[in-house]
């Protein structure tokens, strides 16, 4: 019965459409595409504004849906307040022990350095920003934090956070950034097992759940349980940041489980070599 | 039947189009099956529009979101433009036929456009820019187009009779 009606109701809508438009429409459809694969100034110029213009309208007509969600995991957490109050004072007394070891490890590391001589390899970190959009992983798998060239963020700039390597800028606007994260299929990140500085390359499964290597050094596989560490190879990446566990070792290759968890990225600091 | 705001049927669709597109492109990762489902949803409005409600302006609302949707979720330019402006040239050289379809003939088109429409994007995807098929997405756009087709063509006639 209603699928009836859907008949009746396109022919009286019926308009003469110019013919010209189409194949101008057709016309910089392809352009656009041929203009992204070879011209990056103009292309990234359109993906800046759609960035910085087009996010923040969606953002304002999808915030009631944010917030209700929001509200909702609130509500939830205060259900589990009490249970987490107890688990996170178990945590603090397990925390303040770690915390005095690590103050006296801290002060042994510092006269060790000082008898050697060495110096220290640390990262510079340009800007801690927030992420204010997150792709769902269907395409590819990107954030995009609130700051750009206004704090001097470029492109192929590592990001951070306080669990290990999130991934790399690959665009920048003046307020915005986008960041492709490691477990992107795309993304290509060069790294070293801890216990044997065994070197390889990593790149993220389709899925994004893992990451899985693309490239062994002399086919030297890690073995089960070896900690990833950035190389420092790429002149992207600073050396010696966490990035993965390895769980699983097949005959020609290796799939390691990233340290950072990609569903919750809040803050991520972009950081570059000393 | 009249609108609240006195808007016209075709009006209407276009407010739902630009709240599911800004609802989709800023995704939560605890409601994915959402926005899933807004995506499947977004695809059968855009197809519904091209053939019932068929007018000029459709030209640069394929085309604006589109290229929206490629700017904004996969952060290059080509798969949903490429086939939302192909899907409208489908649409504009077969509609006379589309429309006289009978009822089933014409969901079944309805289902088998919009599921299609999201399957070559991911091939373009896959050819333009090397990303990743991911099967089990596949999957599950499947099951949910033909979950929610009917509900949704309910909705739609509903929606038309605005005047």
């Amino acid at each position: 019965m209603m699928f009836k009606r859907f008949n009746t109701s396109s022919s009286t809508k019926k308009k003469s459409i110019p013919s010209f438009l189409l194949p101008l429409l057709f016309l910089l459809t392809f352009f656009l595409i041929i203009f992204n694969k070879t011209d990056y100034f103009l292309i990234d110029k359109v993906k800046g504004y759609g960035v910085d213009y087009l996010l923040p309208v969606t953002k304002i007509i999808s915030s009631p849906i944010t917030t209700i969600n929001n509200l909702n995991l609130r509500i939830q957490n205060i259900q589990y307040l009490e249970h987490e109050n107890l688990k996170l004072k178990e945590e603090i007394i397990r925390l303040k022990k770690w915390q005095t070891l690590a103050i006296k490890n801290s002060r042994e590391n510092r006269v060790f350095k000082k008898l050697l001589n060495s110096t220290s390899h640390q990262v510079d970190i340009i800007k801690t920003a927030a992420v204010i959009n997150q792709t769902p992983g269907i395409y590819t798998n990107q954030v995009t934090i609130n700051a750009g060239l206004n704090y001097n963020i470029v492109n192929d700039l590592a990001v951070i956070n306080e669990k290990g390597l999130v991934g790399k800028t690959i665009l920048s606007t003046n307020s915005k950034s986008k960041v492709l994260l490691i477990n992107d299929s795309s993304s290509s990140v060069p790294v070293k097992t801890l216990s044997d500085n065994s070197y390889s390359m990593l790149t993220g499964s389709a899925d994004g759940k893992f990451l899985i290597s693309s490239y062994t050094q002399n086919n030297k596989l890690p073995r089960l349980g070896d900690l990833l560490v950035t190389s420092g190879n790429a002149k992207i990446f600073p050396r010696d940041i966490l990035v993965a566990k390895v769980i699983k070792v097949n005959a020609d290759h290796y799939i390691a489980l990233p340290y950072v968890d990609f569903n919750n990225l809040n803050y991520l600091q972009v950081v570059k070599s000393k | 039947m009249r609108s609240f705001l006195h808007l016209t049927s075709f009006q209407v669709y276009n407010i739902i189009l630009l709240i599911i597109f800004a609802i989709v492109v800023n995704p939560i990762n605890d409601l994915l099956i959402i926005y899933y489902s807004l995506y499947c949803v977004f695809h059968y409005l855009i197809i519904y529009l091209g053939i019932y409600h068929f007018r000029k302006s459709l030209y640069f609302i394929f085309f604006l979101y589109g290229l929206g949707l490629d700017l904004l979720w996969i952060n290059e330019i080509g798969p949903h433009l490429l086939t939302f402006v192909f899907v409208l040239l489908i649409l504009q050289f077969f509609k006379k036929y589309i429309i006289n379809f009978n009822y089933l003939r014409i969901y079944f088109f309805l289902i088998f456009l919009q599921i299609s429409m999201i399957f070559i994007e991911i091939f373009l995807s896959f050819i333009l820019f090397s990303y990743p098929i991911n099967l089990f997405f596949m999957i599950k756009v499947f099951v949910l187009s033909l979950v929610l087709s009917y509900p949704l063509f309910v909705i739609f006639s509903k929606i038309d009779l605005i005047k």
